[in-house]
């Protein structure tokens, strides 16, 4: 019985990690992007010129979030943890 | 309270919890996010010799750094930076500029680092040397060689629009973030550019 009710806790929580992973995963898609290349003719009849608008530089860093997400991460493990054992706890002493 | 109700408030609270440590890990290890940037400049270049705009480039090898990674295709954000790639393993051609091997300056990018500090694509690129070399395979299997002529580093705000610009050279620059992180722009604050030129 008890096995049981830790096999189901168990599944519960890999359901709702999976679920919170799917969800993540849901929201990794493309960058939306717009394409603004435009051509123009050039001056005097020289040649065509071709007019592009230049991006400005990528963020390609997310490092400044590891304490944020550290934390949040150590928290949400700290509490699940407990309402795991609080409630272990309270199904145990019925 | 009974004890009923405390263990469904006790479930309540664990479950977003996990959900809530599942979403932040996935997306600090895996998704990148987007960035903010200025409204771009409009550069009217010199015509480009376009004979191989649909080979475009489907990976990027820098063997002294141990990088064979994937190229994905990205634009302009909706902020007007250059777009990045959607994980922290692969790297970004700027699709609406020039296509490596053709003349002008094609743009790579790829992340420092991930949500949680650890190692980027890019987390060594400032190793890169003059003379080092960068290869680039196209979807056609086409191998280009370009070697690295220098390496710069530059403010975020002040990123030259050069590193795009085209020229009648063949080149490949390639971009990333350095320096210290800024928390009010979630950026750090410098660029770091590794300028290189195709080798026939």
């Amino acid at each position: 019985m008890v096995l049981r009710k830790i096999a189901g806790g168990a599944a519960l929580a890999a359901a709702l990690f999976g679920g919170g992973a799917f969800v993540a995963f849901a929201q990794t898609g493309a960058t939306s992007t717009m394409q603004v290349a435009t051509s123009t003719s050039g001056m005097g009849g020289v040649g065509t010129y071709t007019t592009t608008t230049v991006p400005t530089a990528p963020n390609t860093g997310a490092g400044g979030d590891a304490e944020a997400n550290v934390l949040l991460i150590g928290v949400s493990a700290v509490i699940a943890v407990a309402s795991g054992v609080y409630i272990a706890r309270k199904l145990r002493a019925h | 309270m009974s004890d009923r109700t405390r263990i469904v408030i006790a479930a309540a609270v664990g479950s977003v919890a996990v959900f809530v440590m599942a979403t932040t890990l996935v997306h600090a290890l895996w998704y990148a996010p987007d960035d903010s940037g200025a409204t771009p400049a409009v550069v009217t270049a010199t015509p480009a010799v376009d004979s191989t705009a649909d080979d475009y480039p489907v990976r990027l090898v820098v063997p002294t750094l141990a990088i064979d990674a994937a190229v994905q295709r990205v634009g302009i954000t909706k902020k007007g930076s250059m777009g990045v790639p959607s994980n922290f393993t692969d790297v970004a051609w700027y699709r609406d500029g020039v296509t490596p091997g053709q003349y002008g300056s094609a743009v790579i990018d790829g992340h420092v680092d991930n949500g949680l500090g650890l190692s980027g694509v890019f987390k060594h690129l400032p190793d890169l040397a003059v003379g080092d070399s960068v290869y680039v395979v196209t979807v056609t299997g086409k191998r280009l060689h370009f070697v690295v002529d220098a390496v710069k580093v530059y403010s975020y705000e002040d990123v030259p629009a050069d590193v795009f610009a085209q020229s009648d050279v063949s080149r490949l620059n390639l971009i990333t973030c350095e320096g210290k992180w800024v928390p009010k722009d979630r950026t750090y604050d410098h660029r770091l550019v590794v300028f290189t030129s195709l080798r026939e």
